[in-house]
């Protein structure tokens, strides 16, 4: 496990490269959807010990609307939306051409909505890394929790912690103009995927 | 629900087993979502404990932080509570956690670990005859756990309702 780590340390840097563009590319996707430009505000590549990722997000409890997909195919990885609730009832009333404050509450389908915002970024994420790779990437269904940020991550944080205690974390901060919509898509590929990507990119060398 | 003035809140992250006989303490789970919560109290020793535990079992598996799985957290916890002074037989056990976040269709049984969790906390307790004495596990919503050693309270928060005393 400990040489594991080890290679991927060595190579974090292509591969969060990757990663990385993979995320503007589902921030570009997801301004298409809404027809608005989207400003990347933050990007960030850390590896981070596991227990320590949610302290990016900032806030435990904090009360969060998160929309996890899982991604399968050459490997496994995990990624999330994630909004503070009152960015995602605007983002709904967005979507649903409905005027601002008309959603004040997320019900079935409210959280659709967000399921379907979910699809198109993990659909342009995994895109770009498979169009950079020709690995075989697919997400999941969308699942849409609202609950406490750490209980959110926790189905990601699991699985890593099965093979790592550290996790390649790429967190891309986005907002449009009037910052009236604001979110972060965090992605934190397995171990497995890391490994993947690193041979596909020493392959081109 | 009353609590020292200058308590101090002792974090167990992701994997970790703490334990504390500051009685201006508060040991705490932060947003446990699949993660189970075990918490120990000798009220007569004062001593407590707390594991954070991610996975049902180790397989043998070394680990870095020791509470990662339950089957190596447990008894590394009660371990470190004797130690301390505690006597089994006095030990009271409460758990909080074990979700199921979502229940999303198609996610395999990614968020079904929550489940599993318990399962294994619980059966092994059983197997070292030591009693759960209070617990809140299960359900779909994410809980944070506190312990404070003044009182010998353990209190579950979870987003958007109540707190509540196990």
């Amino acid at each position: 496990m400990v040489d594991r780590l080890t290679t991927i340390q060595e190579d974090l840097a292509a591969c969060s490269d990757l990663v990385s563009q993979g995320s503007v590319n589902a921030v570009s996707g997801l301004s298409q959807m809404i027809g608005q430009g989207i400003n990347i505000t933050h990007l960030s590549a850390r590896q981070v010990p596991v227990n320590e990722a949610p302290d990016i997000v900032g806030g435990w409890e904090q009360l969060t609307l998160g929309v996890y997909l899982g991604v399968s195919g050459s490997a496994n990885g995990h990624m999330f939306l994630l909004y503070s609730p009152p960015t995602a009832m605007a983002l709904v009333d967005l979507l649903l051409d409905q005027p601002p404050g008309t959603t004040t509450d997320l019900d079935e389908m409210e959280e659709s909505a967000m399921g379907e915002v979910g699809n198109i970024m993990g659909s342009f994420f995994l895109n770009a890394l498979s169009d950079a790779t020709g690995l075989l990437l697919q997400p999941s269904p969308p699942a849409v929790m609202m609950d406490m940020a750490g209980a959110i991550l926790d189905v990601a944080l699991s699985d890593i912690m099965q093979d790592s205690d550290d996790a390649l974390v790429v967190e891309t901060s986005f907002s449009t103009e009037d910052r009236q919509i604001e979110g972060t898509l965090l992605v934190m590929p397995s171990p497995e995927l890391l490994r993947v990507l690193q041979e596909r990119i020493n392959d081109d060398r | 629900m009353t609590t020292a003035k200058q308590a101090t809140t002792l974090m167990v992250g992701l994997g970790e087993v703490k334990t504390s006989q500051d009685p201006a303490e508060v040991l705490t789970c932060l947003g446990l979502g699949s993660c189970v919560g075990v918490c120990m109290y000798d009220p007569v020793a004062k001593v407590a404990g707390m594991a954070h535990i991610v996975l049902p079992n180790s397989d043998g598996k070394p680990e870095k932080t020791g509470g990662k799985y339950a089957d190596t957290a447990v008894p590394l916890l009660l371990e470190m509570m004797l130690k301390r002074g505690a006597i089994k037989s006095r030990v009271i056990v409460k758990i909080a956690g074990g979700a199921q976040i979502s229940q999303a269709k198609g996610m395999g049984d990614a968020f079904q670990i929550g489940e599993r969790n318990v399962e294994a906390v619980r059966a092994i307790f059983n197997a070292s005859f030591m009693r759960i004495k209070g617990s809140d596990t299960g359900g779909h919503h994410g809980r944070t756990m506190r312990f404070y050693l003044d009182t010998g309270q353990t209190l579950v928060t979870t987003a958007g309702k109540e707190i509540q005393e196990i």
